[in-house]
This record gives C-alpha cells, sequence and structure tokens, in this order.
C-alpha cells in the first residue's frame, strides 16, 4: 500500500471483524441478533449466512484484497455480507441507494470493486448499475438462492483456504460525502474498527436484553457500527429504512426497542409520531446516542419528556477514526454542550494554527491519536498525509479533523464547527453553530442553518419557522452582537438534508444562487 | 389551494386533495392530483410523511392503527385514501360536513 500508514496498533485488543460475530455466534447462539421487515436472524443463524456468503465470493474468484460494492440498503443480508466479505479477506464497500449514478460511477471507478450486489428494485435499475459500475452486477435475492447450495456446515468458523485474515489487512471502505470535492473512502483496518467499537461498547454499555433500534443507513459509519456494537453485547440489532420511518415508533413498541442512536431528523420524526399517541404507556426506551448531527438543546428536551426513564448520550466523531469522544448518559445534564471526553485509550488535543496544544478554554483544531484512527485515504496519499499527519521521530500519527472546539479543565470537549463553519465577518471570528443555537433559541424557530458569507452573498441564515424573516432577525439582533446577525434571513419549510440526516448546505449554497429573495 | 376539478383526480374530497397537496413541495403542487403519483418522488420526505399523517389524523378525526404506518400506506394519493376511507368506517366518526364528490 503506498499510503502514509499509521503504525500497527497493538494487537491486544484486536482481532477481526468477523471474530465479533464468530464469538457472539459462540456466547448467544440463540438470541436474535439482526432484524428488518421481513425476519430476523440469531446469532448462529446469522454466523451461518455470513459463513455462505464468504463460500459464494471464493466461488466468484474473489480474492483477498479485492473490494465487494454493497448497495442494498437496511436489509438484514447486509449484515450477512459485511461480516462474509470481511472473513474471506475481501474489503467491504457499502454505499446508499440513493446515492445517485452520477456519483456512484465515481466511486466505482476509484474503488474498483471485483462485483457489485443490489436489489432488484434498485432505483438505478440492475442494467443502469452494470453501465454506472462497469461491473458485473448480482441481485440480491439471486445471491441468497446461489448461495443456500454453497451453504457449509453450521458452527464451521474457519476460512476455507488461503492465507487467514489479518487484524491489520483492510475489512472496509467508507465513502464520506465530501460536500464540495469528489466522494473520498476512509480505509478501515480490522484492528481499528475492533477497537473503535470496544471502546464505544465500554462507554455506552449495551446489554445482551437490548434492542437497538437502527433507522440510520448502514452506509453511514454510525448505523454500521450498530451491528458491531450489538454484536458485542450480544443485543438484536433492528434495521429500518427511511421509505418507512412512519413506522419508527409503531417498530420501537412491536419490537420492544431500548436504545435508539438518532441524528435531529430522526429525532423530530419520534417526537412528531409520540405526540398523537393516545397509548398511555411510556416506549421502552432507555438510551438515546446522538452523533453525526447534534441534537439541539430543545429536541433532547423533547425526547426527555415524550420518553420519560431515556438517558441522552451525545457524541462526536468522524469516520476518519469512527468515534472521537463520548458523553456518559445523561452527562449532559452536568456538562450542557459537551461531546464528552475522548474514548479510553486515545488521547483527544486542541491545537493552534502551528500545530501546538492549546489549553482548557481555547479554541483550535480538534486532533486525535489513538488505535482508533484508520489508515488514510484510499487511493489518495496527498491527502492523508495532510490529515493523517506522521511524526517524524516517533512515528506516530495525528489525525487532524477539520473540526474547531475547545476542551474544558476535565477533558471534556466541545464541538464549535468544520473549517469552512468558521469565518471572520467585520473582524470577529464567528462560528456558524453559534448564530445556529442563538436561532434555536428563538420561540417558533425549530430549525436553522448559516451559511457563512461568500464571494456571492453575505452571511445568510436558513430558518424554519412561522416567524417573519424580519423578526428573526430581530430577534437574533437581542442575542448576538452585530457582526454575528446574519444580513438575510430565509424561510424554509424544512431544511434539506444528506442521506445521513445531516444539513446539506450544498444544496443551501445552491438555493442562495438561484432564488434571489 | 385549489385544483382544477377537469383532470384525472381521485374519487376523493377537496379537503384530501388539498392536505397531501400542501405537504408536498412547491415543485409537486399540481392540482388535480394523480391517483397514482409516486408520492416520494413528488418529494414527500420522512418528515412531510409525519407531517400529512398528523394532519390526516386531525382532519377526520381517525387514529391510523400500527399496522398502516407502513411506506405502502404512503405510495400514493390513492393507497392513502383507501386506508384512510378504511379507517373513518372502522372509527365511524361522523364526518364533518358534505363529501364534495370527484368529477
Amino acid at each position: 500500500m503506498d499510503m502514509t500508514a499509521a503504525p500497527s496498533p497493538p494487537r491486544a485488543a484486536s482481532g477481526t471483524v468477523h471474530a465479533l460475530l464468530e464469538t457472539a455466534a459462540a456466547t448467544w447462539p440463540n438470541a436474535w441478533a439482526v432484524r428488518d421487515r421481513t425476519g430476523a436472524w440469531t446469532y448462529r443463524q446469522l454466523a451461518g449466512h455470513a459463513g455462505a456468503f464468504a463460500a459464494w465470493l471464493d466461488e466468484r474468484g474473489v480474492r483477498r484484497g479485492e473490494r465487494v460494492l454493497v448497495r442494498v440498503g437496511s436489509r438484514r443480508e447486509f449484515a450477512a455480507m459485511l461480516f462474509g466479505t470481511v472473513r474471506h479477506g475481501a474489503v467491504f464497500v457499502p454505499v446508499n441507494p440513493a446515492m445517485r449514478p452520477f456519483h456512484l460511477t465515481t466511486v466505482a471507478g476509484d474503488c474498483d470493486p471485483a462485483l457489485v450486489i443490489a436489489r432488484a428494485d434498485d432505483p438505478a435499475t440492475l442494467p443502469g448499475l452494470r453501465e454506472v459500475t462497469g461491473r458485473p452486477v448480482h441481485e440480491l435475492d439471486a445471491v441468497w438462492r446461489g448461495m443456500e447450495a454453497l451453504r457449509p456446515p453450521p458452527d464451521t468458523a474457519t476460512g476455507r483456504e488461503g492465507a487467514p485474515v489479518s487484524p491489520d489487512d483492510l475489512a472496509l471502505l467508507i465513502y464520506t460525502s465530501g460536500s464540495t470535492a469528489a466522494p473520498k473512502a476512509v480505509m478501515c483496518p480490522h484492528t481499528a474498527i475492533c477497537f473503535a467499537a470496544r471502546a464505544i461498547a465500554s462507554r455506552l454499555r449495551y446489554r445482551a436484553d437490548d434492542v437497538v433500534l437502527t433507522a440510520l443507513p448502514l452506509t453511514f459509519d454510525y448505523g454500521l457500527y450498530q451491528i458491531f456494537l450489538a454484536a458485542l453485547a450480544g443485543a438484536e440489532a433492528v434495521l429500518t429504512e427511511p421509505d418507512h420511518h412512519i413506522g419508527l415508533l409503531a417498530t420501537v413498541r412491536e419490537h420492544g426497542v431500548t436504545v435508539v442512536p438518532v441524528v435531529p431528523s430522526l429525532a423530530e420524526i419520534l417526537l412528531r409520531l409520540a405526540g398523537r399517541e393516545r397509548s398511555a404507556a411510556a416506549p421502552p426506551v432507555r438510551l438515546f446516542t446522538n452523533t453525526g448531527a447534534a441534537l439541539t438543546s430543545p429536541l433532547i428536551a423533547g425526547l426527555r419528556r415524550a420518553f420519560p426513564g431515556a438517558a441522552v448520550a451525545p457524541m462526536f466523531g468522524i469516520t476518519e477514526c469512527k468515534r472521537i469522544t463520548v458523553l456518559e448518559p445523561d452527562g449532559d445534564l452536568a456538562k450542557p454542550g459537551s461531546v464528552g471526553t475522548a474514548l479510553p485509550g486515545t488521547d483527544v488535543a486542541v491545537l493552534d494554527d502551528a500545530g501546538q496544544p492549546l489549553p482548557a478554554g481555547r479554541t483550535g483544531q480538534i486532533a486525535v491519536r489513538g488505535p482508533h484512527v484508520m489508515r488514510g485515504y484510499w487511493r489518495a496519499p496527498e491527502l492523508t498525509a495532510a490529515r493523517f499527519r506522521t511524526d517524524p521521530l516517533t512515528g506516530e500519527v495525528t489525525l487532524h479533523t477539520g473540526d474547531f472546539g475547545h476542551l474544558d479543565e476535565d477533558g471534556h470537549l466541545y464541538f464549535h464547527g468544520r473549517r469552512d463553519d468558521l469565518f471572520k465577518r467585520r473582524g470577529v471570528l464567528t462560528g456558524a453553530l453559534e448564530i445556529e443555537a442563538a436561532a434555536l433559541d428563538i420561540d417558533g424557530v425549530t430549525a436553522a442553518a448559516v451559511l457563512p458569507p461568500g464571494p456571492d452573498a453575505d452571511l445568510t441564515l436558513f430558518a424554519v419557522t412561522e416567524l417573519t424573516p424580519e423578526r428573526v432577525l430581530g430577534s437574533l439582533g437581542e442575542r448576538l452582537e452585530g457582526s454575528k446577525v446574519p444580513a438575510d434571513c430565509r424561510v424554509l419549510p424544512a431544511l434539506p438534508l444528506t442521506p445521513n440526516g445531516k444539513t446539506d448546505k450544498q444544496r443551501l449554497r445552491q438555493m442562495l444562487g438561484t432564488s434571489p429573495r | 389551494m385549489h385544483s382544477d376539478r377537469s383532470g384525472r383526480s381521485g374519487p376523493w374530497e377537496q379537503r384530501f386533495e388539498d392536505l397531501v397537496l400542501g405537504v408536498l413541495p412547491q415543485h409537486s403542487r399540481h392540482a388535480p392530483l394523480d391517483p397514482a403519483l409516486d408520492l416520494k418522488t413528488a418529494g414527500l420526505d420522512s418528515m412531510a410523511t409525519v407531517e400529512l399523517l398528523v394532519r390526516l389524523e386531525e382532519a377526520y378525526g381517525v387514529d391510523f392503527p400500527d399496522a398502516t404506518l407502513s411506506g405502502e400506506t404512503f405510495a400514493t394519493p390513492a393507497a392513502l385514501w383507501r386506508v384512510l376511507t378504511a379507517q373513518r368506517a372502522d372509527d365511524a366518526v361522523t364526518s364533518e360536513g358534505e363529501p364534495t364528490c370527484a368529477s
């Protein structure tokens, strides 16, 4: 590999990704592992399907290190293909069925997969996918029928042939939707994935009797890791698809969901659905986790009201190291606005422009060290070298996240925004998040997004509200100094979102360009 | 919003049509509403679907049971009207005003 590689982390806490499943299948063979709309598999059954898929890949001639591109949405076969691919020594590349052909062409060209697996009802159609990717495209249900013939006997835990998979091998490529640049993939080795999953598990403490609602896309690492966290605990992951979000609360009740990872849009849907509930019985949820896009304080308060007994655990991370910090469940009550402390066994620091650590309270770039730091960007050595910086003396890698924030005296991290969201206006350094938080403080504003001043437009606020733009800007003027009050406010029925539930700022920028007020 | 009644409109009340059109993005608000319109393609996202559910329940005084809360129910205006009508029969709620028949 021609990347700037992180030094191999210690093997002690490592193992392989498929070992997570094999351990679960040995420990809780008859516990439900993964459920979708059509049914569920136990850990023993999931391991059986994973083994059969590995055998199927072997029969197709897929070799160790080759990529398998999977675009099937939130079906339980996804989990089997994930574990089966990495057990075979190949690299699993999940992409969202919502990814447009234009984008997919780039991704397929970049990861160069041996084959593609998609659903018969793929929005791009199977012939369309063949054309776009230029690869053999296999239909999911046909693959499953073909696998039956190859199914190894149950409880077979060893690979069929070849060298055993090394914990240093790549297991996953996760494409991140760069808001401006071409999509890039984070290279995730077995060791770093297992370390990160175990470190997160030690903070969140999923239990064997937990049922985890996985409504986030499995192509988003936040959704994907629910499968690993469930396997570490012997818990059940319930997969749902965006088309059926209308039934989310019904799913929570039907399957006794206890843990719900949310982004703001999902939390809003759950709250709106809870508002129409006639049932007096409180839903069984005991824990909400949040990362990807931060819950606002009204949303957190709403979740606590609608789901009494549920704790909220804010977290922070980027795909390049999976997770950076986790706040203990309900830690926000003592440390409002904090996203928690560094994962055990890792370091987080805040650096100045020269790369020197800043003291508590000072804002700078968030930087991360530890065995959870991934291996870099796939086939992008310059970008890797810029973000995954190797110390010339120690060889240790520091991930420069491009995110800004500060630490407090107790090592709790506070996130201020992406580098792109920080700007100077009239000489004052400001973050979009600060203005968005002030806008959300106004009664009647339910969502807000800020675009920094650019070549085409001054500082602009997009708000979801029944108030007039003038009223919103007036109320902001009572909360913020003049330099931080946007020049313009546009009222929208809803903020545009990416498939992962983050505000789609690229779309907002397009709106600025095309629809002057 | 008032729809032109001359087209291939569905066999539903005007207020149903208005409620559905009201949650669609501006570029998809074309009356009359095609009964077979793919609502997801027309821009009915998850949040808008929930909003539509809540508005329909309020307007018609019905509760959609859990079993009906799926993508299929909200796939097209025709599918949604079918489920809504079934709930009205089940709930036997007195209608608020005369149904207006479509062309």
